[in-house]
């Protein structure tokens, strides 16, 4: 656990160094409070106008903040993730890296906990519009936890899947290429997918699917060629 | 003791290590010269991962577990983003070394009056010392066996200098084992030479051994004025030479005998007229041992050829 922590401190230090989280945070905020502006002026003219409020159109307004985090989880994770393995190998650290007490499985897993606390940031940055959601009446608070939950895990899937990507391509414009690919092809298949997912039974069998393939996509990054001398 | 034995490594289809056999001692510095794609790399990097090879053994006595094994490579990392206290710090850390960290920094760069470098940014500085730094991180561990691939390649007179200090200061505390493809470089300060030529070990010994084998002792470097070719024919007709040959103005010739017979051999040609401005021991002597090999080598394939 101390060498996760140790490979898990070295990342979030490179990260911090370079401003890649608090970058990417301060253009999340400004997206989100646009975002809200639009929502308030669309309200208080309403108010002003004596205009009743239409909470169906509410309703389809937040469905685009549904549409957006989903694009957000499946997208982000290239940031992190997509050169994670392969940029290391380029720069020639993770042979020395191995060459102590760290062992590859300590790489892979603070490389993985490091992007993913860091994207748990801009994830828990774009809460308070399913905030908005329930107090507006779109949906309720289980509802709310189901879809909460349903992303983390399809952030953390995409994430195992880019992380592993990073370990089989030497080349980063390559990994980077497939990456984006892999997010195109998930986000498509999550919108179909959270049309079935009012049943409880399907709800459950898909967190199961992410989480046994987060498992398997770790353990097959650890397996890598790069991670050779 | 480290001996590996037949030892095979195969890389992308390529056999880039064959039949590698040899034994380190305790206490030795063994170099391992060869041009470039000769297997020096791949070697160093057997070294820091045993098991991963593909036929043959290698076998440490006591048990593997109780060696350190660290491994310099060829380049440097890049794009670290750190200063060197803090390049210190994330490898101690690696080492598992938590306590008194501080100390053990300060220490060693107070001992080597690095303390200048300290919280410069590690991208920013030249190969001299990135090598230099990299080394005294390998240190810091006590390690039982040191290996540095290449380690004065690209690297200044100053640095080479203190490396090969820092090298001799620790070779009773452990076993080293460099690589070059300059030939000159480790013989002053190597126990050991192992020549590798496209992925085999064409020798491996002591120097000495391998000079007397390849008729290399006491080879001397002369340097004349005037007619080569007469100075050549005064050196053919005493009987204590041997080998004589020539390269433009430099003339090489081994002698059997001790260090009277070279003062002799020297009077000769200037009491019959060679006018020599410059008679030394050949200090190139790896770089002979090579040419011989090479020489000897080359010459195989040609009369297999013919024949």
């Amino acid at each position: 656990m101390k060498n996760i922590l140790i490979v898990y401190n070295r990342e979030l230090t490179i990260s911090l160094k370079k401003r890649k989280v608090i970058m990417l945070l301060i253009v999340f905020l400004i997206f989100f409070a646009l975002f809200f502006t639009l929502l308030i002026n669309y309200i208080i003219i309403g108010i002003k106008n004596n205009i009743e409020i239409n909470y169906n159109r509410i309703k389809n307004f937040m469905r685009i903040g549904l549409i957006v985090s989903i694009l957000f989880t499946s997208f982000m994770p290239i940031l992190f993730f997509s050169t994670s393995i392969n940029s290391d190998k380029k720069n020639k650290t993770i042979e020395n890296i191995l060459n102590t007490n760290i062992t590859k499985k300590d790489i892979v897993i603070g490389k993985f906990l490091n992007g993913i606390i860091s994207l748990f940031t801009l994830f828990f940055a774009s809460l308070p519009i399913f905030y908005l959601t329930v107090i507006l009446g779109g949906i309720g608070l289980f509802e709310l936890l189901k879809i909460v939950l349903l992303l983390i895990c399809f952030m953390m899937f995409i994430s195992s899947i880019d992380l592993f990507i990073s370990s089989i391509f030497y080349e980063l414009n390559t990994s980077i290429f497939v990456s984006i690919f892999v997010s195109i092809f998930s986000s498509i298949i999550m919108f179909i997918l959270i049309n079935f997912l009012n049943n409880d039974l399907n709800f459950i069998i898909t967190i199961l699917f992410f989480l046994i393939f987060i498992v398997f996509f770790i353990n097959l990054t650890i397996k890598s060629k790069l991670f050779k001398y | 003791m480290i001996e590996f034995k037949n030892v095979k490594k195969i890389i992308d289809n390529i056999v880039v290590l064959k039949d590698i056999s040899f034994s380190i001692d305790e206490n030795s510095i063994v170099s391992f010269i060869g041009e470039e794609n000769s297997g020096k790399t791949v070697l160093t990097k057997v070294f820091a991962s045993p098991n991963d090879i593909d036929g043959g053994s290698i076998r440490f006595n006591p048990d593997i577990s109780n060696f350190k094994i660290s491994v310099m490579f060829d380049e440097f990392e890049k794009n670290l983003n750190m200063t060197v206290y803090e390049y210190f710090c994330f490898y101690l850390d690696c080492y598992g070394i938590y306590d008194s960290k501080d100390k053990i920094i300060n220490d060693i760069f107070d001992k080597y009056k690095l303390s200048i470098l300290k919280n410069a940014n590690i991208d920013t500085l030249n190969v001299s010392v990135k090598k230099l730094i990299n080394l005294l991180r390998l240190l810091i561990i006590k390690p039982n066996v040191l290996v540095l691939d290449n380690p004065l390649k690209l690297v200044n007179n100053n640095t080479k200098n203190l490396i090969k200090e820092i090298l001799l200061e620790n070779k009773y505390n452990m076993i080293i084992i460099l690589t070059s493809n300059n030939m000159s470089e480790f013989g002053e300060i190597s126990t050991h030479i192992g020549i590798l030529e496209n992925g085999e070990i064409a020798k491996f010994g002591t120097i000495n051994s391998i000079l007397d084998e390849l008729d290399l002792l006491n080879r001397m470097e002369m340097r004349i004025n005037g007619e080569i070719t007469f100075a050549i024919n005064i050196l053919k007709k005493i009987k204590k030479v041997q080998n004589v040959v020539f390269d433009s103005d430099k003339i090489y010739f081994s002698i059997s005998g001790n260090d009277s017979d070279k003062e002799d051999i020297l009077r000769t040609l200037i009491e019959n007229g060679v006018s020599v401005y410059s008679y030394r021991e050949d200090i190139e002597i790896l770089g002979q041992i090579y040419k011989s090999i090479k020489t000897f080598k080359d010459n195989k394939i040609i009369n297999e050829e013919e024949f």
